[in-house]
């Protein structure tokens, strides 16, 4: 009795919803009045089929906007907090921004971001979305971003030298360690890397072990980085490098992109990184029979599969942007299933649509395979505007890793960072 | 505008001035110096560029001032009572990084210096030839941009692969040690900096020893002749002759390391691979970190601790001046 309430009801909603959606449109979105042009900011560089992609989504928006160009600029990880520095500070700011979705609400606590709820409520396609995704955007109750694909990090490996030494792809620490070694014996290059600079990366040890990076404790923030959980897996991954050996010195202090350019030119024997990861080995591989070569299997974790951040980006409209209406409509273009699956085969991600990971086109690959399943077992970041502060600007985790493997004592490591972990979090946002 | 000019095109060209000496000017009570006119241009717009934003940088330092009060609808940065230089002067950290910035400082300045003095003797004494082509390989190293030459350096001491390390490690035991293959430079303060010195010292002895080769040119031979038959060596004589006849040069130069290597960013930048590893932070660094990098980036205390750096410059600037006042007094 009460499911079929609740179904009725959810029903009413959505079908609300779609007929908003489609009444919706007309609204102040008058195609005589679209702007000759909308720009996008989108993270990474640009090559052949993102172009196409956005060839589409152009094309697509002129069907009703025919007036209306579509100009797409490629902004790069690492200058993307300047750039939208520069936006916010009255230089050429874009209508439509991709930011990480561990970021959305530090943008949206700045002002950067326009509060799209009004929008997204009557947009049907958000509720086939992941929920646990769409929840990520909102800042203080209010939507920021819808997610526009997701990725994992997932073990790659040399399938080929695996099946040399007749070893199969690690699934826990223990097996990590071992193969490792059996690799660095054998093959004569290190097994694994484990570079500090790896957030992403380390997050998944902390996760498998039990721990965790921060709770909300009432309603503050709690570093939990001296938790023995947490500490055994910080550990454990310093030691990668320093008591195992598995992992060289010149991944210290390094984040992921190192590893991938030894893993595209057979230099290393196992990392953890993306599906992106795969465009820029081909970039970087001297030989490309070298990535034929190399399989993908979820993170092994203390025991088991550990848990991967739930990575992946968000769709936001830029606060200053002139025509909000016309901007959220391109929004639309980008994200709906159309756009989203698009952008995230072009890119080489997951649609933000759960019911497609079971596509064919994802479960044949091995490589994507893999990043599927982990795609299952995911967690996020500390859902708090201070996050950014704390790891791309503090580098609070990474740093007290670096300084493990640098051999200072771990309880006064962490003790400290986890101190500071906490202040930060904690911080008022202004 | 255009039919004034066109006018003045199509008029006839202006009679040349009557021939003869000029007529003297009538006598005014208080003429405003001609010189002072010529150059209040020049002056308008060093202050408009130069003191505007250090004004600004002052300000900002000022207040709490961060990326939200960028936006067209955002309140005004408020006071903020000197909070910045607060927290900056119990901030441990900070003075760590100040004392770094002056040692790490001290040392580029005096190896720059003392190998350039050195290299500008031996240039001097070699013969011609030679010393172009000395000169000439020290130029390429001087216009290296800074971001190839600290990542040429950078993989010179990378663990595993690098060739300092790669070299090291197949040099004796007893001489320098085992296990250099694996070394990381780039972690403790200590190699890392020594690297830095490195660079910056590759870079910028060329300048020195050039302008210490000019300094030489101009200081007559019979000087050293003399010197000579006194029986003075090459050192008593660079130290009685050459440094007292180049001292205003020397002042000079050593102004100009000081300041540049204060202010030194992209080598670190590229050597310490971002802004991870606090304890190898120098001030003009931590300046960049704390203003654009950080998140939210704060430019007041960005500004407060360019502010501790400027205060630093204009010291040495002031020092500089000095001699150069002194300088003209005594000609």
């Amino acid at each position: 009795m009460r499911s079929l309430k609740t179904a009725t009801v959810t029903t009413a909603v959505l079908l609300a919803a779609a007929a908003c959606g489609q009444g919706g449109s007309g609204g102040g979105t008058d195609p005589s009045e679209a702007p000759e042009s909308l720009t996008v900011w989108v993270m990474g560089t640009a090559n052949d089929p993102l172009k196409e992609y956005f060839d589409t989504v152009e094309q697509r928006y002129q069907e009703t906007y025919p007036d209306t160009a579509v100009e797409v600029e490629f902004i790069s990880w690492p200058d993307a907090q300047q750039s939208i520095n520069n936006a916010l500070a009255g230089g050429d700011a874009p209508d439509v921004l991709e930011v990480g979705n561990d970021q959305v609400a530090n943008w949206a606590a700045q002002g950067a971001l326009m509060d799209i709820t009004s929008h997204t409520e009557e947009w049907a396609a958000v509720g086939e979305m992941d929920q646990a995704a769409v929840e990520y955007g909102t800042y203080e109750g209010a939507q920021y971003g819808i997610p526009w694909f997701s990725g994992v990090r997932t073990l790659y490996y040399r399938a080929d030298w695996l099946e040399d030494i007749g070893m199969e792809p690690p699934t826990t620490w223990d097996e990590l360690v071992e193969v490792a070694k059996a690799i660095e014996d054998e093959k004569g290059v290190p097994g694994f890397a484990a570079p500090t600079d790896f957030t992403n990366g380390i997050a998944s040890f902390i996760w498998s072990n039990g721990g965790e990076i921060a709770t909300m404790e009432g309603d503050s923030w709690e570093g939990r980085l001296t938790s023995p959980e947490t500490q055994e897996a910080i550990e454990f991954y310093a030691g990668l490098t320093t008591e195992e050996e598995v992992s060289p010195q010149s991944y210290v202090g390094e984040n992921e992109l190192v590893p991938l350019a030894d893993m595209a030119n057979g230099e290393v024997g196992m990392y953890i990184d993306g599906g992106w990861a795969l465009t820029s080995m081909e970039e970087q591989a001297e030989d490309p029979a070298v990535l034929e070569e190399i399989g993908a299997a979820p993170i092994p974790g203390a025991e088991g599969i550990a848990p991967a951040f739930a990575g992946g980006s968000a769709l936001t409209v830029f606060a200053t942007t002139e025509h909000p209406d016309f901007a959220f409509e391109l929004l639309k273009v980008m994200g709906d299933q159309e756009g989203g699956k698009g952008y995230a085969d072009a890119a080489g991600y997951f649609p933000a649509y759960p019911e497609m990971l079971d596509d064919e086109s994802y479960q044949s690959d091995p490589v994507t395979a893999a990043a599927a399943e982990q795609m299952r077992n995911t967690k996020f970041f500390p859902t708090t505007p201070n996050w950014n502060a704390a790891d791309q600007d503090g580098k609070i985790l990474p740093g007290a890793v670096l300084d493990i493997v640098r051999g200072e004592d771990p309880d006064e490591v962490l003790r400290a960072a986890n101190e500071e972990l906490t202040e930060v979090l904690n911080e008022p946002v202004e | 505008m255009a039919q004034t000019a066109e006018a003045v095109r199509g008029q006839s060209p202006p009679a040349p001035p009557p021939p003869g000496p000029p007529t003297p000017p009538r006598p005014r009570r208080r003429k405003i110096p001609t010189p002072y006119l010529l150059i209040a241009p020049a002056l308008v717009l060093l202050v408009l560029v130069q003191l505007g934003p250090i004004l600004q940088m002052v300000w900002n330092s000022l207040h709490s001032y961060t990326v939200r009060h960028l936006l067209p609808t955002a309140p005004a940065p408020e006071w903020n009572s000197f909070a910045h230089y607060a927290t900056l002067l119990s901030d441990a950290e900070f003075w760590m990084i100040l004392r770094n910035t002056v040692v790490v400082c001290a040392l580029m300045v005096g190896v720059t210096m003392v190998l350039g003095t050195a290299v500008g003797n031996l240039l001097h004494r070699l013969p011609r030839w030679f010393s172009v082509t000395v000169s000439i390989g020290m130029m390429l190293a001087w216009a290296t941009p800074a971001i190839s030459a600290s990542l040429v350096f950078r993989w010179l001491f990378l663990p595993e692969r690098g060739l300092a390390n790669v070299a090291l490690d197949r040099l004796p035991d007893w001489l320098v040690g085992g296990g250099w293959l694996d070394y990381n430079w780039f972690l403790e303060p200590v190699p890392l900096f020594t690297v830095l010195i490195l660079v910056i010292v590759w870079q910028s002895f060329p300048f020195v020893a050039v302008s210490v080769l000019a300094g030489l040119k101009s200081i007559p031979d019979e000087l050293y002749e003399a010197a000579r038959v006194d029986g003075a060596g090459g050192w008593r004589s660079f130290w009685s002759i050459t440094f007292p006849m180049l001292r205003p040069l020397f002042a000079l130069l050593l102004v100009l390391q000081i300041i540049w290597d204060l202010r030194v960013f992209t080598q670190l930048y590229i050597l310490a691979n971002s802004f991870q590893n606090k304890s190898v932070y120098l001030l003009s660094y931590y300046i960049y970190q704390q203003g654009f990098s950080a998140s939210p980036a704060n430019y007041g205390m960005g500004s407060a601790i360019a502010v501790v750096m400027t205060v630093m410059i204009l010291a040495v600037t002031a020092y500089y001046l000095r001699i150069m006042i002194r300088q003209g007094e005594t000609r």
